[in-house]
């Protein structure tokens, strides 16, 4: 990917290849990974390189230009050891350049001054001090009217001389005016990699603020919507509640009547009205039964249905569900026992509520399926759990059906529906309901011999934080 | 204790005030207390209930909760300020779903609560069970 964009946006052109061939020449070491320092780095080697090939410029001009001058031994140390240095600050140890560099022109300085060269000539290579600083810290366009300065200071030092010879005006103007040429390059291309860069940030900022606006658009959205969420939720509830509270008013009122009439309190009745008034309060009944079902469900997966943890005594609970069911077991004619095990801990926490619900909804079914024998209740612990079976001589469930009977609105079959009723709601709630307590419910079955059901539930007997529970 | 083997005159001389903004409801609870002798004074809300209450002080009150103007927990505060009030009985009626509701009934100072629908096979049984927890009762009602 990034040799492709720089491909594109690189022409092989003269500027770019010497672009290339700069960047390859002040590559700092790979060691040195800061931003920043790299720079600072690149900065020095590109000053190094300069002072370099200006020095070898000299000595070799030098030789050149006046016959008389022949390359001292201390002209050749001086271009050998100002080259190293710029190996040296091609790896991590770039400080030491950087004072060797200094050292190195100070003394070459001192012992060209000393050779018998014009002193107030060698000062002026000091002027490159300023040319220094220009390129490196300056925009291209204030490093030449600097650099043009410098250049005119040269020339007005150098009209100031006493002695002039072709060697004193042509050593600080040559080197002055290389070295400025070769700075205003590199300030020029520094300005061009700045302004790059400037473009690519301004681009990227462009592009995070284009993505922030569509961040915060999008978030504008999920606020919208989560508010119509929490509205229609709101809304949801609202409706539930008034839906389950008009839709029991009448029916209350239906079942209440029909139990004054069915009790004489509203005065003598004769055997056929009390026929049909009996009809009417068994449909209402079944009707109120099927409307608490669906409600319950609705608020199970709502998850609305909220679960109490109080103290209760399971033994006085089931005495409560034989007082309630043992009138169904008398009218066909069943047996029903109960059996409480000593193993049970006389206070159990939980939602006896919804317990009884459970066990009412596995009683009423275990009677409404069997015709003959009975049906059985049996109370026990189980190391952590405690264990609610009924046990039934009924019809029994058929293998085809036992892995969907716990499923909403499913029967055996259409014509069990017809024959029992029920709305096939129960046992879901029945399964919701012991999940909901953090326990389960199994069933057995063999056809034409009986069911159980096996409900498990924890077994809580101390007080617990709401938090255990959760967990 | 099925609903016949209860004396048909066990509420005799009892006073009890009856608040449902249900009509229906409000009807087959008057019928079921006076069946069995009770003198019953009807209201429709919280505030209707309160005044009839405070003019005739009667010996048990049996209030539905939600109901418009002011409910049954606005008029449970309201006779419980009232010293005169105070300690007359007061029974609430809760809807099937309404789990937590008989919870905090009972926090906020209701005797008990009976559950909806009303039926005389079960409403009775449940009302005289109640009613012997007042030790005050307990004696009159198993004479």
């Amino acid at each position: 990917m990034a040799t492709v964009a720089q491909t594109q946006t690189q022409p092989r052109d003269f500027s770019s290849l010497f672009r290339q061939l700069a960047n390859k020449i002040t590559e700092p070491s790979a060691s040195i990974q800061d931003k920043e320092t790299r720079f600072q780095v690149r900065s020095l080697v590109t000053i190094l390189v300069f002072l370099n090939v200006a020095n070898i410029l000299f000595a070799v001009g030098l030789v050149i230009v006046d016959p008389k001058v022949t390359l001292s031994s201390i002209t050749f140390v001086t271009v050998i050891a100002l080259a190293g240095t710029y190996f040296i600050s091609r790896t991590r140890h770039y400080k030491w350049a950087a004072g060797m560099s200094v050292g190195i022109i100070s003394l070459s300085l001192f012992f060209l001054a000393s050779d018998g060269a014009n002193m107030s000539v060698v000062w002026l290579y000091y002027l490159v001090i300023g040319i220094l600083l220009a390129g490196l810290w300056m925009s291209s366009r204030a490093a030449s009217i600097l650099l043009a300065l410098d250049i005119l200071g040269v020339g007005v030092l150098l009209l100031l001389q006493p002695k002039l010879t072709i060697a004193n005006i042509l050593y600080p103007i040559g080197f002055v005016g290389i070295t400025s040429g070769i700075f205003l390059f590199y300030t020029r291309f520094r300005d061009i990699l700045e302004h790059d860069r400037r473009i690519q940030i301004a681009a990227a900022l462009e592009q995070t603020r284009k993505a922030n606006d569509a961040l915060e658009g999008a978030n504008t959205e999920l606020v919208k919507a989560n508010n119509l969420a929490t509205e229609s939720a709101r809304l949801k509830s609202e409706f539930m509640s008034t839906m389950s509270h008009e839709l029991r008013t009448p029916l209350n009122a239906m079942l209440g009547f029909c139990g004054i009439l069915l009790e004489g309190m509203g005065g003598e009745i004769d055997a056929d009205a009390r026929h049909m008034i009996e009809r009417v309060n068994s449909n209402s009944s079944r009707l109120l039964t099927l409307i608490n079902e669906v409600l319950d469900l609705a608020k199970i997966e709502a998850g609305r249905m909220e679960l109490m943890s109080r103290p209760f005594s399971p033994r006085t609970l089931s005495e409560q569900w034989q007082s309630q069911m043992h009138v169904l077991a008398e009218q066909k004619g069943l047996t029903f026992t109960i059996e409480v095990d000593s193993s049970l801990p006389d206070t159990i926490y939980g939602d006896a509520d919804r317990i009884t619900q459970i066990v009412i909804n596995l009683l009423s079914n275990a009677f409404k399926f069997t015709e003959k024998g009975g049906v059985k209740l049996d109370l026990k612990r189980d190391d952590l759990n405690w264990i609610i079976r009924v046990t039934d001589s009924g019809v029994g469930i058929p293998p085809h059906a036992i892995n969907y009977i716990f499923d909403e609105f499913r029967q055996v079959d259409g014509s069990s529906r017809r024959v029992y009723g029920g709305t096939g709601l129960g046992l879901a709630i029945v399964r919701n309901l012991c999940l909901m307590m953090k326990g389960n419910v199994k069933v057995s079955s063999e056809l034409n011999k009986g069911s159980v059901f096996t409900i498990t539930l924890p077994c809580i007997t101390t007080q617990q934080t709401e938090a255990a529970l959760a967990s | 204790m099925t609903s016949s083997a209860i004396r048909r005159d066990i509420l005799q001389n009892w006073t009890v005030v009856v608040v449902d903004d249900e009509p229906d409801s409000l009807e087959v609870a008057v019928r079921i207390l006076r069946h069995y002798g009770a003198e019953v004074r009807t209201a429709v809300n919280g505030a209707d209930g309160l005044s009839t209450i405070r003019s005739i002080r009667p010996k048990l009150v049996i209030s539905d909760l939600s109901m418009p103007e002011m409910d049954g927990w606005g008029m449970l505060g309201e006779l419980k300020l009232d010293r005169t009030t105070m300690e007359i009985p007061v029974i609430a009626l809760t809807a099937h779903a309404m789990v937590g509701d008989r919870e905090r009934a009972i926090m906020a100072g209701f005797h008990n609560y009976l559950t909806k629908p009303l039926t005389p096979a079960t409403f009775m049984k449940d009302l005289l069970v109640l009613l012997t927890d007042i030790p005050a009762f307990a004696h009159e009602l198993t004479q």
